[in-house]
């Protein structure tokens, strides 16, 4: 088998969804996108690799590929507006969450991180990169033409010396699965969030993470456009900014940011959500 | 006619101390005589909703052409090459830290052609050159929060 071959492994997906399983891939992301810019597959395609070598995650970062761990990415154009866009990471997050739980994680050690971290135990279990190419022709009207999103959990091991606390799905839980069986799993949830936001909006999808959320009613800190706020975690508005209740009173919403349970001062400022 | 000379000193003198400071505009008021230089930023830091764009320099008095230090100032929200921000985020000149920007002034660029990333809530998405055409202007840098409707460049 060449490097670029793969097995069209379509028949073990939710009804209509397609899925090519490569053995080693740079990247899956730059994979789907060659497929979308081919013009030939749009939607939905996911793509996974046994082995990812050139991962990476928000702003080019470097994302570890360990073996036995899940690289897959989703190539999708969505009937959603560009306000309900604001929904997708939520929509990401609910879907892992649910795929973790059933390949036997306990509810109550997951949570949900504003806007897109799953947490196991409280520390990083999955990474996803979502990236939207807008419509060159409906630029104004954010028009989306189609949407890769990245998906990265440690289902078997977790990378050291991260600037956050990681962990990995057969370390914390003594579960060991498969990625490649993971998928199907995953690609259902998908289908479930996805068509929920794309037909009811943002609101049911909000209630369901809320209901997962870490933190809300807690003290938290955030970094946000280089400046550290504290307050209290209010919530998601419904175009899903977090909420932050400042402690003289009133509130901001954040559009971006990282989110910390713990002060300022313990904090290691260069993680990464 | 020595006194329009006067007047143009007196703009270009503000709009130099305008250069120098990190004011956005300046306005100066005598004997019921009044000039005031704006410009545009383009650093804005604040995710409010963006007033009016600022008039361009100077208003009142005679009609002395604004200097050329400031050529910023200029509204291109209706200039028919302007690309607009068609979402709230923050924009991103390069796939990476580490790699080159999508576009520099006098760049010719392709349809469809990625003039930079907006990142929205967590969402990197790819902003297309709506036409083919040569980059005038660039109006973010790195990093820089943008609003909706905001100008980005301009092609022609």
């Amino acid at each position: 088998m060449t490097k670029e071959a793969y097995t069209d492994i379509s028949a073990s997906m939710p009804y209509g969804v397609g899925a090519y399983l490569y053995e080693t891939l740079g990247s899956t992301n730059d994979k789907a996108r060659g497929f979308a810019s081919n013009g030939a597959e749009k939607s939905p395609l996911w793509i996974i690799t046994r082995e990812q070598t050139l991962g990476r995650g928000r702003r080019g970062r470097e994302w570890i590929g360990l073996t036995g761990n899940f690289f897959a990415s989703l190539l999708w154009s969505p009937q959603i507006s560009a306000a309900d866009m604001a929904g997708l990471p939520f929509v990401v997050a609910l879907s892992i969450r649910e795929a973790l739980m059933q390949i036997g994680v306990p509810t109550s050690q997951l949570a949900c991180k504003w806007p897109n971290d799953i947490l196991l135990d409280g520390a990083k279990v999955a990474g996803t990169l979502i990236e939207a190419s807008i419509d060159q022709n409906s630029v104004k009207n954010a028009a989306t033409d189609y949407i890769i999103i990245g998906v990265g959990i440690n289902l078997a091991k977790a990378p050291k010396d991260t600037p956050y606390p990681a962990t990995s799905v057969a370390g914390a839980m003594d579960i060991m699965f498969d990625p490649i069986d993971f998928l199907p799993l995953l690609a259902a949830q998908f289908s479930h969030f996805s068509t929920l936001l794309e037909q009811e909006g943002f609101a049911p999808v909000r209630t369901e993470w809320l209901a997962s959320a870490y933190g809300v009613g807690q003290p938290v800190t955030v970094n946000s456009e280089e400046k550290l706020l504290t307050g209290t975690f209010n919530g998601v508005a419904d175009d899903g900014a977090f909420i932050l209740g400042l402690d003289g009173g009133g509130e901001k919403r954040l559009y971006a940011g990282d989110i910390f349970p713990q002060l300022a001062a313990d904090l290691n400022m260069q993680g990464e959500s | 006619m020595s006194k329009i000379k006067d007047y143009k000193e007196l703009i270009h003198d503000i709009a130099e101390l305008l250069e120098k400071s990190s004011l956005t505009e300046i306005e100066v008021e005598e004997d019921g005589f009044r000039i005031r230089v704006a410009r545009e930023t383009n650093t804005v830091v604040s995710h409010a909703v963006p007033a009016a764009a600022p008039a361009p320099a100077p208003v009142a008095a005679p009609a002395a052409a604004p200097v050329a230090e400031t050529p910023a100032g200029e509204d291109l929200t209706n200039h028919p090459g302007a690309v607009v921000s068609p979402m709230v985020g923050t924009a991103y000149t390069s796939a990476s830290p580490d790699s080159d920007a999508f576009i520099k002034v006098g760049d010719t660029v392709t349809e469809g052609q990625t003039l930079l990333i907006i990142e929205a809530m967590k969402v990197m998405n790819n902003i297309p050159a709506p036409k083919a055409g040569t980059v005038k202007q660039i109006l973010f840098s790195d990093g820089q929060p943008i609003e909706f409707g905001e100008v980005l460049c301009v092609i022609e």
